[in-house]
């Protein structure tokens, strides 16, 4: 926040110093019109460029001249004379970084470093929880127009019908039923996913091959290597 | 090279390429910013120009530009947000500063060709994501656990704890802390995470949701425009998007019985996650101008062609009851130590939009200048959303994971029209000013509703050289939220309903 605030302040400061040529008269504004501003001194300003130019030769001109004259102006500034190989940073000896390094002086053989190997998976989800989506895992039924259509509701948003997409009107008869019937607070979950053990989800055969105990740890088997589950007890 | 190559694949073919579906919408379905002048008109800047704002919408307005100016935009967002979760109802604020359009514009006039042209570069901010969500309520049918035993069964069991699973950041840590586990049932290996207990029992569970989301996309451009005879104007814009998100998921789950021994107590689940890329894009449009006082506007915007990479840590808690113990994890443990990263490719949809303003007294002397209005219709392809990795050598799962994803983007999406009108009087060197906009709901399912309506008006002031224009713009906004999505049951989201107010000032300068 006051790393913004400094940066609007400084440019507010530096917008503040310019110098406007509409200090006096009307200030244009180019949403409705403005009338175009043509350059009167094209000639003079093209002179003064010329000048600059050949001011910069002759300092060029000067510099290569004191060159010839003097090794001591003759600057490095050619990248052929670059050199970069300093017995003190091994790291830069115009090599590329293959993960290790070699210090003559203190060992005979190359120094090895390792950099942990990043977890690159993206970030997944479940796509068929996108439920009517992706028509190859939507629940659909063919009616006798041959129209498909799906049955499962894709979203339960309240706690009195578990299974409705969304709430239904209540007659008037209905609700002196429900009153009868239901008890207090959060009403009893009515659907059948959530009765009995049915919280459950199963592998398939082929993401098994070894059996896991609910106290037991797995073993791992992708390229990383495996992590021990902590012992399941009371504190 | 291959970034070349797919960039060239992406604008020539149909190439399907994500991550998950809500990250498309991230990046295509936000109001537009600008300065405080074309946000008082409600951002119809289409067919009007003559603002620096016009580089990021129709550049060719830039051709209207007869002078020099460059502006400095500011502004503070005050945000307030009622979401409702399960019939619950919770409130929360949060403010912060941004940046609107700021830059310089340069014009030349050939007074031989009676032409004119322009050029600007300019910075702003086109996406704010700084918010905070929160909210709460109880549920008798669903669990977020379950959504980590429907991951753990997608791949092979002996790969789930490891130091580089496939599973880190869900069900790997679930399954450490003992929130999921692995059930015998009828000889076949299940999964059962610990709150099903309250659920299989009727009872309901207290669920709390927090999102903190910080950041914004930011577009850098250069844009140009030519204008002959004041007639038909046509004007180009590269930009490169600077995209910055991060945001803080904090999930919790508690048994709302007062049973001591039912196995589950309560669960936190936080999910820390930032992107951060460059990309770029291309803005074109076109001006005619039919008569002096009417001008119509045609612009289209390219994809946003964007290269990002996500960092990921999660960490979970999970107390559970009989034995009593409480197990903490971080994914780190899953991702060596070290947090995961993942590097993709995202294109945006195209906009197009269609304009036309009419302005009374398009004359030399300010003083007989009295107002304009202007108006847009914009289409937002929001379906065409595409994602795709950028690791060097992407797997066969990865592929097909990104395929299955742009077919979901395709089918949750769908494209939309926004809509912003706006208009001003003009007193010699004071403006007053009005606008609106609206900007349609991006899903395709009718059931989830969301929608932006913005209301805006503001002052301007424009004397020897300088101006000042101060706007305040209030926005109704309305989206769905899911804290955790299910394959086998029916979903369930939060309504949230956001108000923004948001003051910007442009600070403006003419030489």
């Amino acid at each position: 926040m006051n790393t913004k605030l400094l940066l609007l302040a400084f440019s507010v400061a530096a917008i503040s110093s310019c110098s406007t040529a509409y200090k006096s008269g009307q200030t244009p504004d180019d949403v409705y019109y403005s009338p175009a501003k043509f350059e009167e001194n094209k000639d003079k300003d093209d002179k003064e460029e010329e000048r600059n130019d050949q001011a910069q030769q002759t300092t060029e001109d000067r510099r290569i001249r004191q060159t010839v004259r003097d090794r001591r102006w003759r600057v490095f500034d050619n990248d052929d004379y670059t050199f970069n190989n300093s017995p003190y940073n091994h790291w830069n000896c115009n090599q590329n970084n293959y993960g290790y390094y070699y210090n003559p002086k203190y060992y005979p053989t190359p120094i090895f470093t390792t950099t942990p190997v990043v977890n690159t998976v993206p970030r997944k989800i479940n796509l068929n929880a996108y439920q009517g989506y992706n028509t190859a895992t939507a629940k659909t039924v063919t009616t006798k127009n041959n129209t498909v259509v799906t049955t499962s509701p894709k979203y339960n948003n309240n706690n009195n019908n578990s299974n409705a997409s969304t709430p239904k009107k209540q007659t008037f008869v209905g609700k002196i039923f429900r009153a009868i019937t239901s008890k207090e607070g959060i009403p009893p979950n009515t659907s059948e996913s959530n009765s009995g053990n049915s919280n459950t989800r199963s592998f398939p055969s082929s993401n098994t091959k070894s059996s896991s105990s609910s106290n037991g740890s797995s073993g791992g088997s992708s390229s990383g290597s495996s992590v021990t589950r902590p012992t399941r007890g009371g504190q | 090279m291959h970034k070349y190559l797919l960039i060239i694949c992406l604008l020539t073919s149909n190439v399907v390429f994500a991550q998950i579906p809500e990250d498309a919408k991230r990046y295509s379905f936000y109001p537009q910013g600008g300065t405080a002048r074309n946000i008082a008109i409600g951002g119809a800047m289409g067919s009007l120009g003559g603002d620096i704002n016009a580089t990021f919408v129709n550049p060719a307005g830039l051709g209207l530009f007869k002078t020099k100016e460059v502006v400095l935009t500011p502004a503070f967002a005050f945000n307030n947000n009622k979401s409702t979760y399960r019939t619950t109802l919770e409130k929360n604020k949060l403010n912060n500063f941004n940046l609107g359009t700021t830059g310089f514009v340069w014009a030349y006039n050939n007074r031989y060709k009676k032409s004119s042209s322009a050029f600007s570069l300019a910075l702003t901010q086109t996406a704010d994501f700084n918010n905070t969500v929160k909210y709460n309520g109880l549920n008798n049918f669903s669990s977020m656990a379950e959504q980590f035993a429907e991951e753990m069964v997608t791949v092979n069991i002996n790969d789930v704890l490891s130091t580089n699973s496939p599973v880190a950041y869900g069900a790997a840590p679930a399954f450490y802390t003992f929130l999921i586990d692995t059930v015998s049932s009828g000889g076949n290996l299940t999964v059962k995470p610990a709150t099903g207990f309250i659920l299989d029992a009727n009872e309901a569970l207290k669920q709390e949701y927090t999102k903190t989301t910080k950041g914004g996309i930011y577009e850098l451009a250069l844009g140009f425009a030519y204008n002959t005879n004041d007639k038909w104007l046509f004007g180009g814009t590269i930009a490169m998007p600077i995209v910055n998100y991060k945001s803080t998921t904090t999930f919790k789950e508690s048994d709302t019985s007062l049973k001591t021994s039912n196995f589950f107590n309560n669960f936190v689940y936080t999910d820390d996650f930032t992107t951060k890329g460059i990309g770029l894009n291309g803005k074109f449009g076109v001006i005619y101008r039919p008569k002096e006082y009417v001008r119509i506007g045609l612009a289209v915007h390219t994809p946003m062609f964007l290269f990002l990479k996500d960092t990921r840590e999660t960490n979970l808690s999970t107390a559970l009851e009989n034995p009593v113990n409480t197990y903490t994890t971080s994914s780190k443990t899953f991702t060596n130590n070290v947090k995961g990263e993942s590097k993709y490719i995202q294109s945006t949809p195209f906009k197009a939009m269609l304009s036309g303003s009419y302005v009374f007294r398009e004359v030399e002397n300010v003083k007989r200048q009295k107002a304009f209005i202007t108006a847009d219709v914009e289409y937002v392809h929001h379906k065409g959303s595409r994602f795709g990795s950028d690791n060097e050598e992407p797997t066969e799962d990865e592929k097909a994971y990104f395929k299955d994803l742009n077919n979901v983007v395709k089918g949750y999406y769908k494209g939309n029209f926004n809509f912003r009108v706006g208009g001003e009087l003009k007193f010699n060197i004071l403006m007053a000013r009005l606008g609106f906009a609206y900007y349609g709901n991006p899903y395709k399912e009718a059931e989830l509703k969301a929608n932006r309506m913005i209301l805006s008006g503001g002052l301007g002031y424009r004397h020897k050289g300088i101006f000042v224009d101060l706007t305040y713009a209030h926005s109704f906004n309305k989206d769905v939220d899911f804290a955790y999505r299910l394959a086998d049951k029916a979903n369930t989201y939060a309504t949230v309903k956001n108000q923004r107010g948001n003051v910007v000032a442009t600070l403006g300068f003419k030489f």
